[in-house]
């Protein structure tokens, strides 16, 4: 849904990791976050409704 | 059991939208806008679709309340028609009719506007007449 | 195909198998949703055909709902067309009415109806009178996906900033029946702003309307700004026919993936 409504679906990522497995967990979140950095700003970081008014 | 759908308008705005009360036993329990009506063709405002929460709403003033040592309670229509038309008096005699303002809303049909606006212009003598939608 | 309608209410009224019928009467100069109890009443039975095909429908399901909940013990027919059918199968498994109490009286859509609908089944399985027509090419959810990301960003943000929160599309739903909305929780969506936080309000809805929605339309029929929230609801769908092989009330007795607790219900 994400993707047709035009919203990069590679910004939202499920992964599933037990609260033992900390490394693995601070590896996925430096991992997205990088990948986040490269995607850039989000659109909906702007309110579009004050963008029209 | 009587389950009937009933045309009216809504009392809400200047628009007139049309709508079917739903009525299940004598008690309106929901709206749906009608679709064949040319003035809205099925679509209602957020005001519209909620006509009906408001006919048989416990908050609904049931008798004439008038103001007793502060405290709001419950007379009779002849009390507080006749408190309400003396004080008026009494008001346009000491301050004079331009002391007084007369405001209507647009819930309730032309012919009850009129009325008011006669009241305030013919037996108050003031042109302070204005509606709810100014506000 | 009204005629045959109205014969099969008639006979169903006299027999007392139901208490009453919920379909359409032509009144006022309007079409509107009526309860038959008489047969005298059926002179004026409508199909939900004002000008065109289908342009007066009413998710008369929902009606249905406020009288059996008031009256559990009776029975009551209702007009059905596809869509409508679809839901009943769907309300069925959401224990929303019981199958043993509604009789359903079904008709089909034409062509141009269907066509115009998108509808991948124009008819109800039990038809009381009228031919089936073919499903619907599915253009509209075909055509937002043939745009770049960019330009379906700033399509559906365009639409959703005219939405002025009737809950227009949530009321005239026949698949809505949450006693508590979320769109109406004052935490998710905040009172007094317009348009509100989009497209989280609108996505919201799609979500919920996941495993629930018939694609009838009327939602989008309903919306003063003319948003095409059908396209949105078709999308979800479409994606759960994909994902879950789930079609909502295509197939009796199948509940939905997100109505489901006990894993393996379901499971051949």
């Amino acid at each position: 849904m994400l993707k047709f409504s035009g919203i990069d679906e590679e910004r939202l990522k499920a992964s599933w990791v037990s609260s033992a497995e900390a490394p693995e967990l601070v590896h996925e979140f430096d991992t997205f976050i990088e990948e986040l950095r490269e995607l850039g700003p989000s659109p909906l970081k702007v309110d579009y409704r004050k963008e029209l008014a | 059991m009587d389950y009937r759908t009933v045309l009216t308008t809504c009392t809400y705005c200047g628009c007139g939208c049309n709508f079917f009360l739903e009525v299940l036993d004598g008690k309106a329990v929901g709206t749906i806008p009608c679709k064949t009506s040319p003035v809205n063709e099925g679509k209602l405002c957020i005001k519209g679709w909620n006509v009906h929460e408001f006919i048989h709403n416990e908050k609904r003033l049931k008798k004439p309340l008038l103001r007793k040592n502060g405290k709001l309670e419950e007379a009779s229509w002849d009390e507080a028609l006749d408190f309400t038309a003396a004080r008026l008096k009494e008001i346009k005699e000491k301050s004079g009719p331009d002391s007084i303002g007369f405001l209507t809303s647009a819930k309730v049909t032309n012919e009850e506007n009129y009325v008011l606006q006669k009241f305030a212009r013919a037996a108050v003598n003031t042109n302070n007449v204005d509606h709810c939608a100014r506000l | 195909m009204i005629d045959s309608i109205k014969d099969k209410v008639k006979e169903l009224l006299e027999t007392g198998e139901i208490q009453g019928f919920l379909g359409l009467v032509r009144k006022n100069g309007h079409i509107a949703p009526h309860l038959f109890q008489k047969g005298e009443e059926l002179r004026d039975m409508s199909l939900g055909d004002n000008i065109i095909a289908g342009d007066s429908r009413y998710p008369l399901n929902k009606y249905l709902m406020n009288i059996a909940k008031a009256y559990p013990e009776e029975t009551f027919g209702v007009l059905v067309r596809g869509c409508d059918d679809r839901g009943l199968q769907a309300l069925y498994t959401w224990n929303q009415l019981n199958p043993k109490k509604v009789l359903a009286v079904g008709i089909t859509c034409p062509q141009d109806l269907a066509d115009a609908c998108e509808c991948l089944q124009p008819y109800p399985e039990n038809i009381t009178a009228g031919d089936c027509a073919k499903a619907g090419a599915q253009k509209s959810v075909a055509a937002i996906d043939a745009l770049v990301l960019s330009e379906r960003f700033s399509y559906w943000m365009d639409e959703f900033v005219k939405c002025i929160k009737c809950y227009g599309c949530s009321n005239i739903c026949p698949m809505c029946f949450c006693n508590e909305c979320s769109l109406k929780c004052d935490d998710l969506v905040k009172s007094g702003e317009l348009p509100p936080e989009i497209p989280v309000f609108h996505h919201t809805r799609a979500m919920h309307m996941v495993g629930r929605c018939v694609d009838c339309g009327l939602c989008e029929e309903a919306c003063p700004s003319g948003i095409p929230l059908r396209t949105l609801y078709k999308k979800v769908g479409s994606i759960m026919d994909d994902k879950f092989d789930f079609k909502t009330g295509m197939i009796r007795g199948q509940r939905s993936p997100l109505n489901k607790i006990d894993s393996t219900e379901g499971k051949k």
